[in-house]
């Protein structure tokens, strides 16, 4: 039997982590193995759905028969299945890590159906084609996204608050914005959209209330203040997650809007404004970073100013369109994750994340820092890792359409990356005491968080499939 | 009635926009309240506010046989009435939780995250 030609494995990448999160809320007693299989399961009908776009070029399928303009449309392409394979494989080391993170009871029973259904509702954003079922992709992020904040218990409570009402109003701008398309043009799937939309002022409207957003879900600079408590006060593999996937999925989106439905209306003067919002983030975050009292704020604001360079690589989009960007955001999930599961290691050791007093927790558990060192040699861009192939990228492409204040910015950005990421890597080589640990960490959380540190490295040699499945099967 | 409901919106959106930017955190709740049921019904309004029959495909026909109402708006906002009751009950869990923790309802006592 032909296994490609099956033909909903597409619908299956939305589906199978959805019913695996259902069974958890009914069995929470096994919540643990749901979560593990359920993630195993999704990584293979991912490769379902890679194989039917190998043997069949990109896919749509009505739901239920109803085709656009009525109903809603699933799209598999190439940036979508990037997207889901980014996901799939981040998600499980996480996965792995976070069935001995939670040690409560009640904190499995909470964690693993909020856990698989955010992965569900990612994945259905990847592959939505339709306005409407967009923003009810980004409604359920968001709003899962919070909940899992708050299982961090009471002091994550104020983070939480900030995080959802910032959420909220990203998501009802985005919800006006889809209201003003139907009224200008009485439909909402992208393809039919895109070929229909002029630049009028109610479509322009439209676009400037989707991309803020948009902006404020991803966090770019000066839109970020919601994301450093969030990111620092929320467990670990939660943390790791947010930072990784969430805001990138938002990112992803914006990338997907101004591409296809908004290109008529995405000038040079919008994509620049958005660069120097990117310049502003990475100056901004990396600042923070280096002040930073405690290391889970550290990694955050380092979130904050790795987001800028999507910023920044947004305005490249004119000459390099995709690849860039989406390596880019591959590169940062591997490593960012890696180094939130770190984090999160040596905050259980030493059973706090303050970087005064942390360095004894680092020398206990080298296999964690090399995991941190390893995502930070990517987030700097040294060779051969995938943060240093995205930053060719994003360089090389600068300097062929001869924008030499990105190319200036991204080659000095590095440097303040390498600053923070070695203010945590000198406290792993300072002499002291042994540690008493607070906590016990287990060996599969510090190789879960290796094997994401190893995976942003591999990433540098993965570049050839990534040009490849771009260029055969673009949006 | 288009241009009425249009002031509708727009007394909404303003009043929502004040009250999201008051300091008391229940106020801000109450603002997001208003905020989003002005989306919603500017969704129901793009569509035109005409009379039609039910989208109803009559026995033997392929198509509607009179003028029909837009049956799409009334399921978006259907659908956006319940997404937005959920948040904002989940929202106003969050906010008892959080009064009861810091005891004040003055949203400048939660800029300190640092816990």
């Amino acid at each position: 039997m032909d296994l490609s030609l099956h033909p909903h494995w597409t619908v299956w990448c939305i589906v199978v982590p959805l019913l695996a999160g259902g069974l958890a809320v009914l069995v929470p007693r096994w919540g643990k193995t749901i979560g593990l299989i359920g993630a195993v399961l999704t990584l293979i009908v991912v490769g379902g759905a890679t194989l039917q776009l190998l043997s069949h070029g990109p896919q749509r399928i009505e739901i239920g028969s109803w085709g656009a303009p009525l109903g809603i449309q699933l799209q598999l392409d190439g940036p979508a299945l990037m997207m889901l394979w980014t996901t799939a494989l981040v998600s499980l080391p996480i996965t792995v890590y976070a069935r001995d993170y939670f040690q409560t009871p009640q904190q499995q029973i909470r964690f693993w159906p909020l856990w698989l259904l955010l992965w569900s509702t990612m994945n259905m954003l990847y592959l939505s084609a339709d306005l409407f079922n967009l923003y009810i992709t980004l409604e359920l992020l968001s709003f899962v996204s919070v909940v899992l904040v708050a299982l961090a218990g009471p002091n994550a409570v104020r983070a939480a608050i900030r995080y959802l009402l910032m959420n909220l109003l990203g998501s009802l701008g985005f919800l006006l914005a889809v209201a003003l398309m139907y009224g200008a043009y009485g439909m909402l799937d992208i393809n039919m959209l895109a070929e229909q939309v002029e630049a009028t002022p109610l479509t322009g409207l439209a676009l400037a209330l989707m991309s803020i957003g948009l902006l404020v879900k991803s966090a770019l600079f000066p839109l970020h203040v919601w994301l450093p408590p969030a990111h620092a006060g929320a467990p670990a593999p939660v943390s790791a997650v947010l930072s990784a996937l969430v805001v990138k999925a938002s990112f992803y989106l914006l990338l997907l809007l101004w591409l296809t439905l908004y290109s008529p209306l995405v000038t040079r003067e919008l994509t620049t404004l958005v660069g120097l919002l990117g310049i502003g983030a990475i100056l901004w975050g990396s600042l923070q970073a280096l002040r930073a009292s405690r290391l889970k704020q550290l990694v955050a604001y380092s979130t904050v100013a790795q987001l800028g360079y999507i910023g920044l690589a947004i305005t490249l989009i004119d000459v390099a369109a995709w690849q860039p960007v989406l390596t880019f955001i591959i590169a940062h999930a591997c490593a960012k994750g890696a180094m939130f599961l770190a984090a999160g290691n040596f905050q259980r050791a030493a059973g706090h994340d303050r970087m005064a007093l942390i360095s004894a927790a680092l020398r206990a558990l080298p296999v964690s820092v090399f995991a941190f060192a390893l995502a930070g040699i990517s987030l700097i861009g040294l060779p051969p890792s995938g943060g240093f192939l995205a930053k060719w990228l994003l360089l090389s492409a600068a300097l062929d359409s001869g924008r030499w204040l990105i190319a200036l910015a991204l080659v000095g950005s590095g440097l303040l990356t390498a600053l923070y990421v070695f203010r945590v890597l000198e406290r792993a080589v300072r002499p002291g005491a042994a540690l008493k640990p607070v906590g016990r960490v287990s060996p599969l959380m510090e190789w879960s968080a290796l094997g994401l540190g190893l995976l942003a490295i591999l990433l540098g040699f993965a570049g050839m499939w990534i040009t490849q499945i771009l260029a055969e099967w673009p949006v | 009635m288009e241009p009425l409901l249009a002031v509708v919106v727009g007394g909404l959106f303003a009043s929502g926009l004040y009250m999201i930017l008051r300091r008391s955190i229940v106020k801000l709740l109450i603002g997001l309240v208003l905020l989003s049921n002005a989306a919603n019904l500017v969704i129901f309004v793009t569509a035109g506010l005409r009379r039609g029959v039910p989208p109803l495909v009559p026995e033997g026909a392929s198509a509607p046989l009179h003028t029909v109402a837009d049956p799409l708006p009334q399921a978006l906002v259907l659908t956006a009435i319940v997404i937005s009751f959920g948040v904002l009950a989940f929202a106003m869990v969050l906010v008892h939780r959080t009064h009861q923790m810091v005891e004040t309802d003055d949203i400048n006592d939660l800029t300190s995250t640092d816990s």
